[in-house]
């Protein structure tokens, strides 16, 4: 075995510190220049602000001319919300609102859990409880879509949502400690239309 | 086979110790295969949820603990370190920051595994790294917006969960107020939502422990950080002990953070002081003791029974 020098002692033992120090660095650039949350990201910036991930959140609009809806993100869709929550970037907004604008989106199908299970019991197939007819559905005055799963079959012509273009804001609320009140301010927006 | 003669053994062996005294010569003797064995416990522990770096860390960590020579073993820790850098980087905007310090923690010990001194090349990289990451906790502190006021803690006693029971318990919230407040954020971040605000209730007791635990978690933090980055020498290096042993169950006591709280002391325990006799004592007791923390103890502060 040959001997180690001190030096070699010296850099074995900073190996670790010398990559704690980098990823904070690279962490507090994408802090400040691309809006991080302080929380994430290896630079030790937990329980210092009240903007974690989970003080950000979206509201995502299918727009048709004077018209919107706000709708909610599919569950397939939530990793890609929360990647655009932490790290906002405008790439990762606008591919978000390309994901939504690509997909089909029809009326939520309402149905207790009793009327589900005997349907899909006696004919083997989820229907919706309100038949092909039903066009939209209103649930204490939000308007409810939802986004088909992939390889979902296309709705009856006329029941599909029409809409000419998606827009996806990111907020953030933060405390006013004056008032005790939660305050949201729009930090990004994307905007795309629903290609032809 | 060797046959002892009757009475020989008495005079020739040494008497037998008890388990006190073998725990002493065990923390002191073998500080970096301690360590090394506590490490690997963490790794089972508290490496990640996702299976593909869960499941290969727990293979090296069953591996590092049934066969105890593999712990001086640079590979073993080099395969820990390049699982948890390759899991970490994977989930980087999603792992907690004690993954990452887990991550550095293998690099450590790795390099310490190559060392001609392993203890003191790991006593020294624990050293750094505890005093770094405390430095870039109390940086964010310091430049946050809404740390220094007091505004984070009020917001997290009213609203984060790991708080709530706190704030509830000590900070008078009640159960009408706490659901008010619940209501409240569902309203203003809920995907239908157009609200630009909502407001939410506290009380004096939520300002005044607001107040108190952000001095406290400042203060400690940015002791902890100086006196770890600072070469100290002698009775005042023991500080560093003192403070990391207040700071450790003080704050995982509220974020029962485990793996956190492990990972430091880990470390803590590595860097103490060579002739100290009762720190690593205490560094292994707060390491099994924290366990105590996974108790629901904030359902009994709500005054709901934990079961």
């Amino acid at each position: 075995m040959t001997e180690s020098s001190p030096w070699r002692e010296r850099l074995l033992a900073l190996c670790a510190p010398a990559l704690l120090v980098l990823v904070a660095a690279v962490h507090l650039f994408l802090v400040e220049a691309k809006g991080l949350s302080p929380w994430k990201g290896g630079g030790f910036g937990m329980f210092s602000t009240v903007d974690s991930p989970s003080a950000r959140f979206l509201r995502v609009y299918l727009v048709e001319g004077a018209s919107e809806v706000q709708v909610r993100l599919p569950d397939r869709m939530k990793d890609l919300g929360y990647d655009v929550r932490v790290l906002p970037t405008h790439a990762a907004l606008e591919g978000l609102a390309s994901r939504v604008a690509s997909g089909t989106w029809v009326p939520e199908r309402l149905a207790s859990a009793v009327t589900r299970y005997q349907t899909l019991l006696g004919e083997g197939v989820e229907q919706p409880p309100g038949g092909p007819e039903v066009g939209r559905v209103d649930f204490m005055g939000v308007r409810l879509l939802r986004m088909l799963e992939p390889g979902e079959a296309p709705p009856p012509l006329g029941r599909a949502h029409v809409f000419h273009r998606v827009r996806v804001e990111l907020w953030a609320f933060r405390f006013e400690p004056s008032s005790s009140r939660l305050v949201a301010t729009r930090m990004a927006e994307a905007s795309v239309s629903v290609p032809p | 086979m060797s046959h002892a003669i009757p009475g020989e053994a008495a005079t020739t062996s040494a008497p037998r110790r008890s388990w006190s005294d073998e725990l002493l010569a065990s923390l002191h003797v073998d500080r970096f295969e301690l360590c090394a064995t506590m490490s690997l416990l963490l790794l089972m522990l508290y490496s990640s949820g996702a299976l593909r770096v869960r499941i290969p860390l727990t293979l090296v960590a069953v591996l590092g603990l049934l066969l105890p020579r593999l712990k001086r073993e640079p590979m073993l820790w080099f395969i820990a370190f390049v699982i948890t850098l390759v899991g970490t980087f994977q989930e980087r905007f999603e792992a907690d920051n004690h993954k990452y310090l887990l991550s550095y923690w293998c690099l450590a010990l790795f390099c310490a595994a190559c060392a001609r001194e392993p203890e003191r090349v790991l006593a020294v990289s624990a050293r750094a790294l505890v005093g770094g990451c405390f430095a870039f906790a109390v940086f964010w502190k310091l430049v946050s917006e809404d740390y220094l006021d007091g505004s984070f803690f009020r917001y997290a006693l009213l609203q984060d969960p790991r708080f709530q029971s706190v704030g509830q318990g000590v900070g008078q919230v009640t159960a009408a107020m706490a659901e008010l407040n619940t209501a409240a954020l569902h309203a203003l971040t809920n995907y239908d939502s157009t609200l630009g605000s909502v407001q939410l209730v506290s009380t004096p007791a939520v300002d005044r422990l607001a107040t108190l635990m952000t001095r406290w978690t400042l203060g400690i933090e940015l002791a902890v950080a100086l006196v770890f980055l600072v070469p100290l020498r002698g009775a005042v290096a023991r500080s560093r002990d003192v403070l990391l042993l207040v700071f450790v169950p003080s704050t995982y006591a509220l974020a029962p953070v485990l793996g956190f709280g492990w990972v430091l002391l880990i470390m803590g325990l590595a860097q103490c002081e060579e002739d100290s006799r009762l720190i690593p004592v205490l560094y292994l007791l707060a390491f099994v003791c924290i366990q105590v923390y996974r108790f629901p103890w904030g359902s009994l502060l709500q005054g709901a029974g934990p079961f």
